[in-house]
Parts: structure tokens; sequence; C-alpha cells
């Protein structure tokens, strides 16, 4: 219970005493359904009373219209029962509608109805015939009497009556039963009203008296704490007066931070762009140098290309030289044949000597006759000695040719291999300068192509960067907004610590006049 | 024989059908005239009111017994003569039927 709030205690005492009324009320209530109910039951119950009573009066009427008759013979007598011939079935049709869902009143109502029809049908019929015969002479008196006393008319009756009886009977046990409930429900209402009511109501009365003193003593100490706390919220408010200027010379500063802000990042945004410019321009250059490699590439290409035709054409000078060599060692053969046949022609030389020598020894012999031919056989000597000398001269000039053939042959050959070895050493370095080039074009290739890529990330980072700033830039706009927005706030809520502190000050002097309604004199004093 | 035999097929071949209607405790005519073999129905058209139409003669008595409502029943009047039809209960319901050739 101390640990409920002013507002629960109130609430929960106010929901008792509520809730004690509501009991009443409820039993109240309830008691007056279940007297209405019974009040209901009774009508019903006498309803069905009267109605079988209603069913018994016009089953006399309807006997004692035929019973006048049978005695009197007077039409006049039948009157009763022709005025209640046709309630019967209506006053039947009435209960059957009221204890239609009463199985053992049905029961009754069925045997009414069964006997009635069987008297009306059978005995009754039975004597009236023989009352009309015997007004007609058609039976005797004795006769007459014999058929009134042989009919079953009386004892169908008696069992009309009887049911009825039943029924009445068992109705009125059944309305002593409902005469009950309602005094139950009366004697529940007269004690909810007599003792229920003014217990709950004192009873009430005083859970609220307690509840409103201790309820007065909480408020005074809260009067007390309220008074100190009003006391500390004036300081407080002077406090939040003094940081509300500080907070609005912050924003200031603030405010004028990014205002420089601004000025740094609108620089730094026109630096970006330059940079993306110049990104740009890199790109361009890279894809120049790329394009510039691949034509180096092409050239190297093309030196090699032109060192392997040099190549070739070397090796096609070389075998030239080398069939040239062969074409030399084949004239130094054909000279080496002429120098053969020179000496074969020597031979000649020798013999025709011989010849020319014997032709003269002959021709000396022979005297005068042979004094011509031996200046033939001289002149033949001469000849011959001529051939010699020409073919000395012809085989010395072969010597010497073959010699220096064989030199320049030989000579031709060592410098063509020479100058060859060479050829093929140069021809070896500049393919390996050439290989060395095109990998190192290629390389450059590969480089340009990552300083490209490399760019173009510079590029895109660049323009990343400029949105970046932009949004910054927004950002910095945004906190300018907002630190106006602070400032005005500060403003604000400089205005409310004025007037809190007011509050505060109104709040003390109410505090004080509550301690004066309550009765706390102790702080009152102090 | 013969002449009695054609006689009666004559009857059956040209026999009616009346009716009567029972309604408020009374026959809806007062008197009615019918050949010999003619019949006649009597229907009950109350609601709640049983009769008991009978005849005590002279000539074609005959007595329905108990005719609940809504019943209907049928009476040859095979005789010449007059006869008057009544109710067993209700005394004031009187019918005169007269029989002819």
């Amino acid at each position: 219970m101390k640990k409920m709030t002013f507002k629960a205690k109130i609430m929960s005492i106010g929901l008792m005493w509520s809730g004690m009324l509501f009991v009443c009320m409820f039993t109240i209530f309830q008691s007056q359904k279940v007297l209405h109910s019974v009040q209901a039951e009774q009508e019903h119950s006498q309803k069905i009373v009267q109605s079988f009573n209603q069913l018994l009066i016009v089953m006399i009427n309807l006997e004692t219209g035929i019973r006048g008759y049978l005695l009197s013979g007077d039409e006049a007598y039948l009157e009763p029962f022709n005025q209640n011939e046709a309630k019967f079935e209506q006053a039947a049709r009435i209960t059957e509608e009221l204890i239609k869902a009463d199985s053992k009143q049905m029961t009754f109502l069925t045997q009414i109805k069964d006997s009635k029809q069987a008297w009306i049908t059978g005995p009754a019929v039975e004597e009236m015939m023989a009352r009309r015969k015997l007004q007609r002479n058609m039976l005797t008196m004795e006769q007459f009497i014999s058929v009134f006393k042989s009919s079953q008319g009386k004892t169908l009756t008696d069992g009309v009556r009887k049911s009825v009886e039943d029924s009445i009977s068992l109705e009125l046990q059944r309305n002593n039963l409902i005469e009950e409930k309602r005094k139950g429900a009366s004697k529940n209402v007269n004690i909810i009203l007599f003792l229920g009511m003014p217990l709950s109501i004192i009873l009430g009365l005083a859970l609220l008296i307690i509840s409103v003193q201790k309820v007065n003593r909480q408020i005074i100490r809260l009067l007390d704490s309220l008074k100190d706390k009003s006391l500390a919220l004036e300081n407080v408010s002077e406090n939040l007066l003094n940081l509300s200027n500080q907070m609005n010379s912050s924003s200031e500063n603030i405010a004028e931070s990014a205002q420089k802000t601004a000025q740094a990042t609108d620089h730094i945004n026109k630096m970006t762009v330059q940079n993306s410019s110049l990104a740009e321009q890199s790109k361009e250059s890279a894809k120049k140098c790329m394009s510039a490699s691949l034509e180096g590439i092409g050239a190297v290409e093309e030196v090699l290309n032109s060192i392997q035709s040099v190549s070739n054409t070397s090796d096609e000078m070389l075998q030239v030289i080398h069939e040239n060599n062969n074409k030399v060692s084949s004239i130094i053969n054909l000279i080496e044949n002429i120098r053969e046949k020179t000496n074969v022609i020597n031979d000649i030389v020798m013999q025709t000597r011989l010849l020319s020598f014997n032709a003269s020894v002959e021709a000396a012999r022979a005297g005068e006759l042979g004094k011509g031919f031996s200046v033939v056989a001289e002149e033949v000597g001469k000849l011959a000695n001529l051939s010699g000398v020409a073919a000395k001269e012809i085989g010395d000039l072969l010597v010497s040719s073959t010699k220096e053939v064989d030199d320049i042959a030989k000579n031709t050959i060592e410098s063509m291999n020479r100058y060859s070895i060479e050829i093929q050493s140069k021809l070896k370095h500049s393919n390996e300068r050439a290989h060395i080039s095109s990998e190192l074009i290629s390389k450059m290739k590969f480089n340009v192509a990552s300083v490209e890529g490399i760019t173009e990330n510079i590029c895109q980072s660049s323009n990343e960067q400029s949105l970046g700033l932009k949004e910054v830039n927004k950002a910095i706009q945004d906190i300018d907004h907002v630190t106006s927005e602070q400032t005005h706030k500060s403003q604000k809520c400089f205005e409310i610590a004025e007037q809190l502190k007011q509050h505060s000050s109104e709040l003390t002097i109410q505090t004080q006049l509550l301690n004066q309604m309550f009765g706390s004199k102790q702080k009152e004093a102090s | 024989m013969i002449f009695n035999t054609i006689l009666v097929l004559t009857a059956v071949v040209f026999a009616k059908e009346h009716q009567i209607i029972q309604k408020d405790k009374a026959f809806d005519q007062k008197e009615i005239k019918i050949k010999v073999g003619d019949s006649i129905v009597f229907k009950n058209d109350e609601k709640d009111i049983t009769h008991n139409v009978f005849s005590l003669g002279p000539v074609n008595e005959f007595e329905l017994k108990s005719q609940k409502p809504g019943e209907a029943s049928k009476v040859e009047f095979k005789k010449e003569g007059a006869t008057e039809v009544e109710c067993a209960i209700h005394t004031n319901m009187k019918l005169k039927v007269q029989v002819e050739k």
C-alpha cells in the first residue's frame, strides 16, 4: 500500500467501494431477475390452471346440456351443450399452447381430449339416439332407462374430471415451489438492502477516511520535498541560463567553423576537379604511350625480320662464295689440265725437235737432195723450240696463275669466313638486343596499361571524391542550418530557462501556500 | 324377375350422387329430392364439431355414426318415400329427403 501512487490509492479505494456497491447491486439485480422470472412462471402456471378449469367448465356444460335433454326431452335443455361444444376445442388449443413444453401436462390434456371425444362419439350419441327413439315410440321407457344405465358416459366424463384435477394439482405443486423460490429471492433482496448496503457504505466511508488521512500525510511530506526541489530548480534554472548563453556562443563558433570548412571544401573540390582533369590528361598520355609502344613492338618485329633477312642474305652470300670457290677450284683444275696439256705440248715439242734433228740427220745423209728437207727440218726445229719456249712460258704462267688463283680463293674463303662469323656474331647480338627491346617494350606496354588503369581509377576516385565533397558540402550546409536552428533553440532555451526560473519562484510561493493548506507547520516555521 | 333386374341395372347406370354439407350445426339444404338408387354424400365441414347423421325411417333408415370435421360418408337411398335425416347430437339439424322413382 505504501508503494502505491496517490492516484492508485484513491482509485483502489474508489474501486473497492464501487466493487462492494456493485456486488450489492448485482445481487439485487439478480434477485429482481429471479423475482421477475418467478412472477412470470407463476402467471404462466395460473394461466394453465385457468385453462384446465375452463376445459372442466366446458365439459360440465356439455354434460349438463346432454343430461338435461335426456331427462326432459326438451331441446331447450341442450342449450349449454350447443353453446360450449366449439369452445372445448378452442380451450384445448389454448391449453396445448401453454403446456406444449410440459410432457406431463400434455399427457393429462391428451387424456382429457380422448375421454371427451370418446364420450361425445360413443355414449352421448347412443343416449341421444335412444331418447329420439323414445320420443318416436320406437323404444319403451324401460328400454331407454336400460340404455342409459348401461352407458359408459359417466365413466368417461369422470375420467375427464379426474385428469383435470390431476393436472391442476400438479400445477399447484409447481406453484408452491415457485413461491418458495420467490420468497428466497425476496429474502436475498431484503438482506442486501438492510444489511449489505449499509455495511458497504460504512466500510467504504471508513476506508475513505483512512485513505484521505494517509494521502494527506503523504501530500504534506511531498510538499516539503517539493519546496526543497523548487529551490533547487531555481538554481538549476540559473545554471541553465548560463549554459544557454554558452551554448549560443558555441553555436556561433560552430557556424563560423562550418563556414570556413565549407570554403575549404570548395577549394578541395576545385583541386579534385583539377586532379580529375590531370588524370584525364595522364590517361590520354598513357593511351598515346600504349600506342607508341605498340608501334615500337611493330618496329622491333620489323628489325627482327630485317635481321633474319640479313642473316638469310649472308647465308646466301656464303653459299654464292662457296660456289665461286668451287668454280675457282674448277678453274685451278682447268689450269692444271692446261699445264698437263702444256707438258704434252712440251713432249710434242721435244719429239718435234728430235724429229727435226732426225730429219736434219737424214737430210744431211740425203745430201743435196735432202738440203731442202734439211731446211724444213731446221725450221721445224725452230718452231719446236719456239713452241717449247711458248709452252714453257705458258706453263710458267699457268703455275703463277694457279698460285694466284689459289691464293685469291684461299684469301676469299678466309675473308668470307671471317666476315661471315663477324656478321653472324653481330646478327646474333642484334637479335638478342631486338628481343630484349621487344621484351622491354612489352613490359612498357604492360606498365602503360597499369598506368592507364590506375589513371582511370584516379579519375573515377576523383569523381567520387568530388561527389563526396559535394555531399560534405551539403552536410556542412546542413550543419550550418542546424547550427542556426540550434542558435535559435538556444535562444528559446534561454527564454524557457527564464520562464522556468519564474515558474520555480511561483512554485515556491505555491508550495508555501499548500504547506499552509495541509498544515505543514514545521517547514513554514523554518 | 327380368324386369326387376333391368330396373336395378337401369338404376345403377343412371344413379346420381348428391352432396349435403354440414356447416354451423345445420345441413346446407332443408329438403332434397332424389331418385331411387341415388346416393347422398354427407360431408362435415365444421371446424371443431363432430356430427352423427342418422335416419329413423320410415324408409331408408341409416346411421353414419360419428363424423369428425372434414370427413364425408355416402348413403344410397334404395327405396321410394320420404325420410327425415337428423344429427344425433344437434337436434336442430334436419333434412327432408324425398326419394322418387
